[in-house]
């Protein structure tokens, strides 16, 4: 009997890890950006909007979200805020806001040196790719997710330019719009300007690590 | 050690705090089973549904047709298979029939033919203006009307297609004011199209049309597990 236990014990154990490493490996929520262009420079005091759609998440487990931004021209961008929208999925009713960060804050300046890119300055060949802080919560789909980041009016944004899709299949919808799109609360309604682009600006992946 | 053993094993002490040992783990293990239960019970998409929507008008004797493509199916095994239908403008849905056909993937034989329902019933009424059904109002695309069909005893593969087929019959002034959800964007894994005919009635070896694609669906928002 005791045997028994002690193999049951061993058998259950081995999956709580198998599990546990499965959890710790990064796997997409959505079909991210693959092959990369610069189509949008001069960020200042302009806003990028990018929608995760729930109803194409990838059935990912984690219970965490978290966000890639690609940066391809620039030695700072400075932002001033970064939130997601949270609606009812194809509702533009937002029912809730959440402040995304970057070292536990919302803006401030990221440097694009070799602290926080791979290769300087970064180029579309070699993009940098930033990794927001990770929202404490997994994306549903019977939710959409707007993720909105408003770039201050410096001189550094100016220089500053996005990864976009080059042709590639992402299904995270984008726009540009001028000034803070930061500021909406809920029971505002997303306005219709926000998906302009078609295409994903500055976002390039979205991840359960 | 052995003298122990005896001891321990002659005591009613013992098999006591070996039953507590059992039923502690026993309890531990059911609980591990139940969170897991709980996370693979989670409402997942099965493929990748339809973002931000446009309206497709004027159903009045059509049959919309969404396309769920094998080949663009997530690697998500669910024995249940809920689809979901968006409505964009109009008051009522008047739906003759509904029904889903099989295919093997790629090829317009159908296999099987599934029928479709809404709370028990293949032809609903669907009333748009009902905050019951439909609490967003008035429907919009930006509102849409999110209906979900009697969830199917299916698991989806990827070696065959399966095509969802709704007829709105005519004359219908409720049809000819009737919208139906279409994706705004690409995107989506889903696609469709439609025909001027009750197309609902076809049987298995039948062969649908099948170079009439539109390269979007119509009505067929999500497909999820449940």
């Amino acid at each position: 009997m005791r045997r028994i236990f002690k193999f049951g014990w061993i058998v259950l154990f081995s999956a709580v890890i198998s599990v546990l490493s499965l959890a710790q490996s990064a796997q997409n929520l959505v079909a991210g950006v693959g092959p990369i262009t610069n189509s949008i420079a001069i960020w200042r005091d302009t806003s990028a909007i990018n929608l995760i759609s729930g109803n194409a998440l990838f059935p990912a487990p984690g219970n965490q979200t978290v966000f890639y931004i690609g940066v391809t021209q620039g030695s700072s961008v400075d932002v001033g805020n970064m939130v997601v929208y949270v609606t009812k999925r194809n509702n533009t009713k937002i029912l809730d806001v959440i402040p995304v960060t970057y070292r536990g804050r919302t803006s401030g300046s990221i440097l694009l040196n070799v602290s926080s890119c791979r290769v300087v300055p970064p180029s579309t060949q070699s993009p940098c790719i930033i990794r927001l802080d990770p929202l404490k919560r997994a994306p549903s789909p019977i939710y959409d997710y707007y993720f909105v980041m408003y770039f201050s009016n410096t001189v550094n944004n100016v220089a500053v330019d996005s990864a976009s899709s080059l042709n590639s299949r992402t299904i995270i919808i984008g726009g540009i719009n001028s000034g803070d799109q930061t500021r909406l609360v809920p029971g505002n309604v997303i306005p219709a300007s926000f998906l302009n682009k078609g295409t994903a600006n500055f976002l390039v992946g979205v991840m359960n690590n | 050690m052995s003298n122990v053993s005896r001891i321990n094993f002659t005591t009613g002490q013992c098999r006591s705090n070996r039953s507590n040992e059992v039923l502690r783990r026993t309890t531990l293990l059911l609980f591990f089973v139940a969170i897991a239960a709980q996370s693979f019970a989670a409402s997942k998409n099965l493929i990748a549904g339809a973002g931000p929507l446009k309206s497709a008008t004027k159903w009045e004797g059509r049959t919309a047709f969404s396309v769920i493509p094998g080949a663009a199916l997530f690697p998500v095994t669910s024995t249940t298979t809920a689809l979901y239908l968006g409505f964009t403008g109009g008051s009522r849905a008047d739906i003759g029939n509904m029904v889903l056909y099989q295919t093997n993937s790629r090829d317009g034989v159908i296999t099987a033919v599934m029928p479709v329902t809404l709370k028990a019933v293949s032809n609903p009424s669907i009333d748009l203006t009902d905050t019951t059904v439909c609490p967003d109002q008035p429907v919009s695309t930006t509102a849409p009307c999110i209906v979900e069909l009697d969830p199917l005893s299916l698991q989806l593969a990827a070696s065959s297609d399966y095509y969802l087929a709704i007829f709105f019959p005519s004359p219908d002034s409720n049809n000819a004011s009737l919208s139906l959800g279409a994706p705004q964007f690409f995107g989506t894994g889903l696609t469709g199209f439609m025909s001027f005919v009750d197309d609902t009635k076809h049987l298995a070896g039948d062969t649908l049309n099948t170079l009439i694609n539109a390269g979007t669906p119509f009505g067929l928002i999500a497909v999820m597990s449940n």
